[in-house]
C-alpha cells in the first residue's frame, strides 16, 4: 500500500536500469535488512537497526519528508523487480534560501555497478528544476569512499570538513561538506 | 505572526555572566528603544543576512523571538552592558542549537561606537565558557558572509578554525551569499593550541 497522503502524485522516476519510487508498507522488511546490514551502516551516522520498529520509524520518515512538503525520498528498485534495494532524496530543506540535502544507501549487493550514479543524475535534475534549489549540499564521512566518489562524480566540489559535527554512539565525527550549486549542474548537463 | 508575550521575570533564571568592563544580562523589554539605534545602523548589519531594522515594532519583534527561543531552549543572547553605567552596547549568545550534537551557532552585534576596545572578545569569552562549561556545547560554530573580514579576523583572534566556505548558503534580498563555517570545539577552548614556536636559526625545520 502507497504511503502517499498528498494531492500532488509522487513523481516516479525511471532510468535504464531503474525505477525510483514512492514509499510503500511492503518495503517494511527490505528497509530492515537493508538496514541491518554492518557494511551499509558503517558511515550513516546510526548502528544498524535490530527492530521492525526501527525500520518503521524511517519508512515513516520516508513517506513525511514527501506527505508534509519537508523533501522528498525516493525508493530504489530495480527496473522489473520492484523490490527496494535502497533510497535517495532530500532533506533539511531550506526554502527561504533554496538549498536542500542529499541522502542516499544502496544495498551491498548492488554497490560498484554504477547504480547510485544512475540514480543521483535525475534526482539533481527534479531538485534543480522541479523543486528549485539553488544549492543541494551532502555531508559525508571522510573515509566513506564510495560515498564521495559518487558525489565527485555528479560534479559535487569538497568545501571543507567540519569537525566533531555529529555525535554517534557517543564518538564526535567530523564530516565533509560538498555541496553542488544548480549553475554548475547546469554546465555539467 | 503574533508576538510572544514575554516580560522581564520571563528570564528570572537567566545566567548573568561578569567579566572586567561588563555585565552580560537578560534583555529587558526597556532594552528595544536603546538596542533600536544599533539594529538599524546599516554598518553594524552589513553583511549579517537583515536588514537595519526601521521600526520599534520590529525591534519588538526580534526580543520577543528571543525570549520564545529561551523559554523553548532553542537560544540565548545576553544583553552586554557597561559596569560603570548600565549603557547598553551590544549583546551576543547562541541559537539553532542542535542538542543530538552538542552544537550550536554564535551570533554578535556591537555598537559601532565601541569597535576596536575588545569588548566583544571580552564578553565572547565568558559566553565561550558558560556555553563549553554549563551548556555542555561541545561544538560552537559561527557562519560569516565571506565579505565581513572584521568578523572573520574577530573570530580567528578568539581561537575560532576556519573549515571552508559554504557557497550561495543563503539568499538574502534576492542574492545567494557565500559564508565562512568557523568552529571552535570544547576541547580546543579547555586546551587552546599554543602559537607554533619559530624553529631557531640553523636548526632542522
Amino acid at each position: 500500500m502507497s504511503l502517499i497522503q498528498s494531492d500532488k502524485p509522487f513523481p516516479v522516476i525511471e532510468t535504464e536500469r531503474l525505477v525510483l519510487r514512492e514509499p510503500r508498507t511492503d518495503d517494511l522488511e527490505a528497509i530492515l535488512a537493508l538496514h541491518q546490514d554492518p557494511d551499509v551502516m558503517r558511515y550513516m551516522g546510526m548502528s544498524p537497526y535490530k527492530t521492525l520498529e526501527q525500520a518503521q520509524q524511517e519508512l515513516n520518515w520516508f513517506a513525511g519528508l514527501f506527505n508534509l512538503d519537508r523533501g522528498l525520498r525516493w525508493m530504489i528498485t530495480l527496473r522489473g523487480e520492484d523490490t527496494y534495494v535502497g533510497d535517495i532524496g532530500f532533506h533539511n530543506v531550506n526554502q527561504a534560501h533554496r538549498r536542500a540535502e542529499i541522502g542516499y544507501k544502496l544495498g551491498a549487493a548492488y554497490w560498484r555497478k554504477g547504480l547510485m550514479s544512475e540514480a543521483i543524475r535525475p534526482v539533481l535534475a527534479y531538485g534543480f528544476g522541479e523543486l528549485g534549489y539553488n544549492r543541494v549540499e551532502a555531508v559525508v564521512d571522510p573515509p566513506n569512499q564510495g560515498s564521495r566518489g559518487v558525489l565527485e562524480k555528479a560534479g559535487f566540489k569538497l568545501e571543507g570538513l567540519l569537525r566533531e559535527y555529529e555525535i554517534v554512539d557517543g564518538e564526535a565525527c567530523d564530516l565533509c561538506m560538498l555541496s553542488l550549486l544548480k549553475r554548475e549542474w547546469q554546465e555539467i548537463v | 505572526m503574533t508576538n510572544f508575550e514575554w516580560n522581564d521575570l520571563t528570564y528570572q533564571d537567566f545566567p548573568v555572566l561578569e567579566t572586567e568592563r561588563m555585565i552580560l544580562r537578560a534583555p529587558r523589554v526597556a532594552d528595544g528603544p536603546v538596542l533600536l539605534p544599533i539594529y538599524s545602523d546599516p554598518e553594524v548589519m552589513a553583511y549579517t543576512g537583515r536588514s537595519p531594522l526601521e521600526r520599534m515594532e520590529e525591534m519588538e519583534q526580534w526580543l520577543s523571538m528571543l525570549a520564545r527561543g529561551y523559554c523553548e531552549d532553542k537560544g540565548i543572547r545576553w544583553h552586554m552592558v557597561f559596569k560603570e553605567n548600565g549603557e547598553l552596547i551590544g549583546d551576543l549568545g547562541f541559537h539553532h542549537y542542535e542538542p543530538a550534537y552538542f552544537l550550536c551557532e554564535l551570533g554578535y552585534r556591537l555598537s559601532k561606537h565601541y569597535w576596536r576596545q575588545g569588548l566583544m572578545s571580552e564578553a565572547l569569552r565568558a559566553v565561550l565558557a558558560h556555553g563549553f562549561s554549563r551548556m555542555d556545547f561541545n561544538r560552537i560554530q559561527a557562519l560569516v558572509d565571506v565579505r565581513n573580514q572584521r568578523s572573520a579576523g574577530f573570530l580567528l583572534r578568539n581561537g575560532f578554525t576556519l573549515e571552508g566556505v559554504l557557497r550561495d548558503y543563503e539568499y538574502n534580498h534576492g542574492v545567494f551569499e557565500d559564508l565562512i563555517m568557523f568552529s571552535m570545539l570544547k576541547r580546543e577552548w579547555e586546551t587552546p593550541p599554543q602559537p607554533a614556536s619559530r624553529p631557531e636559526e640553523g636548526q632542522p625545520v
